[in-house]
């Protein structure tokens, strides 16, 4: 049996929706033959105690979620986010560079240090990129610290917002959509499709219409995705590691371009389980690793636990 | 970029061969120092520290951890949400501060940790103090230091850390010493036996 502890806050489990998923992975790990804690911010002295640890809170190379990763790591646990995984997609600086030099698909894009944020600068950007831009900070997540500027007014104003917190931050063209394609993949194997559909007249997963409607998930059976979404996915998390991620890619033309590699993505009940139910169990099934399972409900005691059948 | 040099090589014979020592001193997350470590990883370049490293030596529960099993004393220390008696060394776990806070008794409990922790939403380290408690900082370069009562722990927590340049906090208590924390220092911030003892150690990589 092995006893897997989920990190996360009060916040996830006082949800509704985070406890409707939080015990998809308990029935799966109990299905399984293996055990499932949920482990606070308080009771991290009691990590050694597990095999292995799932976040599910945010994560961030300066906040406690990278601590457990990187103890979990030191202590020989199996985790997911890996802290590796997490220093690389948390700062998009770092996680854009490892998809170019791995010629995965992105949009154009600029990297620039604060001494080279100017109105020139600002300027030969439009000129060669278009209008409006997109700025992202690099430790942006779910969308915030994301905008776009048309005017190298709002350029020097979004980008010295951003430049508070890092010495560099990430200009791209805009490319619009109606929807992002989300691929979820674990160790190289995609676990899920869904397209977030964004709210009318937004272009991020976090705008919300004028009349409060926000986006919506809609699941695609993966054996119905187009080969090519799914290759140019797996081609971006080969760039980043083994861990679990959430691709965001948009539809265009040319084929399809990663807009980001997240790591920790939404797994949502109702959500990205839409068409591929075995999700929570194929992710107990990576942290549990060869333990075998003591105690197994339509399955035999002794086997791997990834072999085991679930009636 | 800054045209100030940062890379440096170490004297022949004591350095791994073509690995390149950033002394930016602060290799702060997000910051320039940071990513010139990036820099040099993503270019496929030996360097010193690495960008892990950098985060094992600058939060507090890594730190700790990572001195414990190369031997070195600690204090005892706990993750908290709240709940503690002083007096504490706090060390916050928050994206938004690493300013730390020496909690001496009941009457400042409360304010200092809202404070690090911006009203309970992020997490914080306490160490426990002993009652005749000397907080004590030095500087490290390349695990020497000009403060000849460090000079054994210099030389450790170097080959523990691997950042060339830290300012270290220890804290002295009934004749032993208890590692505590690693925080940034500039050659700027340095005084001059502290930069006699760097460019002893080699030369600036053009």
């Amino acid at each position: 049996m092995a006893r897997i502890a989920v990190f996360t806050d009060r916040y996830a489990l006082a949800s509704s929706f985070g406890l409707r998923t939080f015990t998809k992975y308990r029935q799966a790990a109990f299905e399984l033959g293996h055990r499932l804690d949920f482990l606070l911010r308080n009771e991290v002295k009691y990590l050694s105690s597990y095999d292995a640890v799932y976040i599910r809170t945010t994560t961030d190379p300066l906040n406690i979620s990278y601590v457990v990763a990187r103890l979990a790591q030191m202590q020989g646990l199996r985790v997911i986010d890996d802290p590796e995984s997490i220093r690389i997609c948390c700062d998009k600086v770092n996680m854009y560079r490892r998809l170019l030099s791995n010629n995965v698909p992105i949009p154009r894009t600029v990297f620039l240090e604060k001494p080279e944020f100017t109105a020139q600068k600002a300027n030969e950007l439009f000129a060669v990129l278009g209008r409006p831009l997109v700025l992202k900070a690099p430790n942006s997540c779910f969308s915030r610290f994301v905008e776009k500027a048309a005017t190298g007014e709002d350029f020097l104003k979004v980008g010295k917002k951003f430049l508070r917190r890092a010495e560099r931050l990430i200009v791209q063209q805009y490319r619009p959509s109606k929807f992002d394609w989300r691929v979820v993949i674990l160790d190289g194997k995609v676990l899920s499709v869904v397209k977030y559909i964004f709210a009318p007249d937004g272009w991020r997963v976090m705008d919300r219409a004028a009349n409060g409607e926000t986006y919506k998930v809609v699941g695609v059976p993966i054996e119905k995705a187009d080969p090519s979404l799914l290759q140019t996915a797996l081609a971006a998390t080969n760039s980043i590691g083994k861990s679990l991620y959430g691709v965001d890619l948009k539809e265009m033309d040319e084929g399809y371009l990663v807009i980001e590699v997240n790591d920790n993505p939404d797994i949502d009940a109702g959500n990205e389980d839409q068409c591929s139910p075995d999700i929570f169990r194929q992710i107990i099934e990576y942290l549990a690793g060869g333990v075998t399972a003591d105690k197994v409900t339509g399955g035999k005691t002794g086997e791997k636990s990834g072999s085991l059948a679930i009636s | 970029m800054s045209e100030e040099p940062y890379l440096f090589r170490l004297k022949e014979g004591t350095a791994v061969n073509g690995t390149l020592y950033n002394l930016s001193g602060d290799y702060t997350y997000l910051t320039a120092g940071y990513y010139r470590c990036l820099d040099c990883e993503l270019a496929g370049a030996k360097v010193k520290p690495t960008t892990e490293e950098v985060l094992d030596a600058y939060i507090v529960p890594l730190a700790l951890h990572k001195a414990e099993q190369k031997g070195l004393k600690t204090l005892p220390h706990e993750i908290v949400n709240g709940d503690f008696s002083p007096p504490v060394l706090a060390y916050p776990l928050n994206p938004f501060t690493s300013k730390w806070a020496l909690i001496e008794n009941e009457n400042e409990v409360k304010a200092k940790t809202n404070s690090l922790t911006m009203g309970g939403k992020y997490a914080m380290l306490c160490q426990f103090l002993p009652h005749d408690y000397v907080l004590t900082e030095f500087v490290c370069i390349f695990g020497r230091t000009a403060d000849p009562r460090f000079h054994w722990l210099a030389g450790e927590l170097y080959a523990a850390f691997q950042l060339p340049l830290m300012k270290v906090r220890v804290v002295e208590s009934g004749g032993e010493v208890f590692f505590s924390a690693i925080e940034p220092i500039t050659i700027k911030e340095m005084v001059w036996q502290d930069r006699a003892l760097l460019e002893e150690s080699g030369k600036w990589q053009e």
